[in-house]
């Protein structure tokens, strides 16, 4: 029983989001949840349209099946958000 | 052995929509789902800014289709926002007071590329983004440090050859004071200037095409 109600702790991750403004924004999630819903919370809280902005995990750039698990994240991970660039 | 995917490229792609990709077993995958798009796609057009991802997508595909294998193997490129990130500014504050500038930057990116060590890499290409533009650095054979023989690679204890050099201010200021930090590596900038009487005459004797111009235009 001890060990379910460990796995049960480690089944939530604290990670945080650091947005393009330096700004954190702690989050919790569930290790096998789709990381793109919570992403899609938190483009309406900062107000940013959804295609201006990139999300980048250590270099990878989130896609839609993405989880926390899948990218091999730990406790206190960061997600970077960088705006899209243009240039010619 | 061949696999063939059906890929939807993005919602607003229709006439790609059911495009049958072939992959071979060797090849990667490097269009993901719902990336491009076709405003992305638009922008190809002459007379427009391109969009990272289009940046991003050349720069794959040139990578794992174009290149050969030994090529592949002693190449490495990043993303374009690798640079963006290492050059962004940052308050000093969130950090441990004895962090220099540069190990900050070092320790956003440091996590990027774990497994890969670019410095035992031959060419290392970065793509930048700055006031709108786009640049391609490429850092060549990042291994080396100092001169060496171009015959054998063995070091040489040898000072520079600076006849003919001008006397090259340093420089004490940073263009970009976000950037203070950034070695300017003036050190290994010398100006030249072949038309100049006074360089000629001490370049006498270098070579035989530099002798023969020096006579033919100054006798």
């Amino acid at each position: 029983m001890t060990e379910d109600k460990g796995e049960d702790a480690t089944e939530y991750m604290n990670l945080k989001i650091l947005g393009h403004d330096n700004s954190v924004t702690p989050f919790k999630i569930k290790k096998h949840a789709l990381l793109i819903k919570c992403l899609k919370t938190y483009f309406k809280i900062i107000g940013l349209d959804r295609v201006s902005v990139i999300f980048s995990f250590d270099g990878h750039r989130i896609i839609k099946t993405d989880t926390p698990s899948s990218l091999e994240m730990k406790e206190g991970d960061v997600i970077e958000v960088f705006l899209r660039q243009i240039g010619g | 052995m061949s696999i063939v995917f059906l890929k939807k490229i993005g919602p607003n792609f229709s006439f790609l929509s059911n495009t049958v990709i072939e992959i071979k077993e060797d090849e990667k995958i490097v269009l993901e789902e719902g990336q491009i798009k076709i405003n992305d796609y638009k922008m190809l057009n002459s007379y427009e800014l391109i969009y990272d991802i289009l940046i991003d997508f050349y720069l794959n595909d040139w990578y794992t289709k174009k290149l050969s294998e030994e090529d592949r193997e002693r190449t490495y490129v990043f993303s374009t926002h690798f640079y963006t990130t290492l050059a962004k500014s940052f308050n000093a504050s969130d950090y441990p007071a004895h962090y220099t500038a540069s190990q900050i930057r070092h320790g956003k990116v440091k996590r990027w590329k774990k497994n890969v060590d670019i410095f035992q890499k031959d060419f290392v290409f970065i793509p930048v983004n700055e006031n709108e533009h786009w640049f391609l650095a490429v850092i060549c054979f990042p291994y080396l440090s100092g001169k060496v023989n171009m015959r054998d690679g063995t070091p040489v204890n040898e000072p520079d050859d600076d006849a003919g050099g001008y006397p090259w201010p340093r420089i004490t200021y940073s263009a970009v004071h976000d950037r203070s930090e950034a070695d300017p590596n003036d050190e290994d900038l010398r100006l030249f200037d072949m038309a100049s009487r006074i360089n000629l005459s001490t370049k006498q004797g270098l070579d035989y095409e530099t002798d023969a111009w020096v006579t033919k235009t100054f006798r």
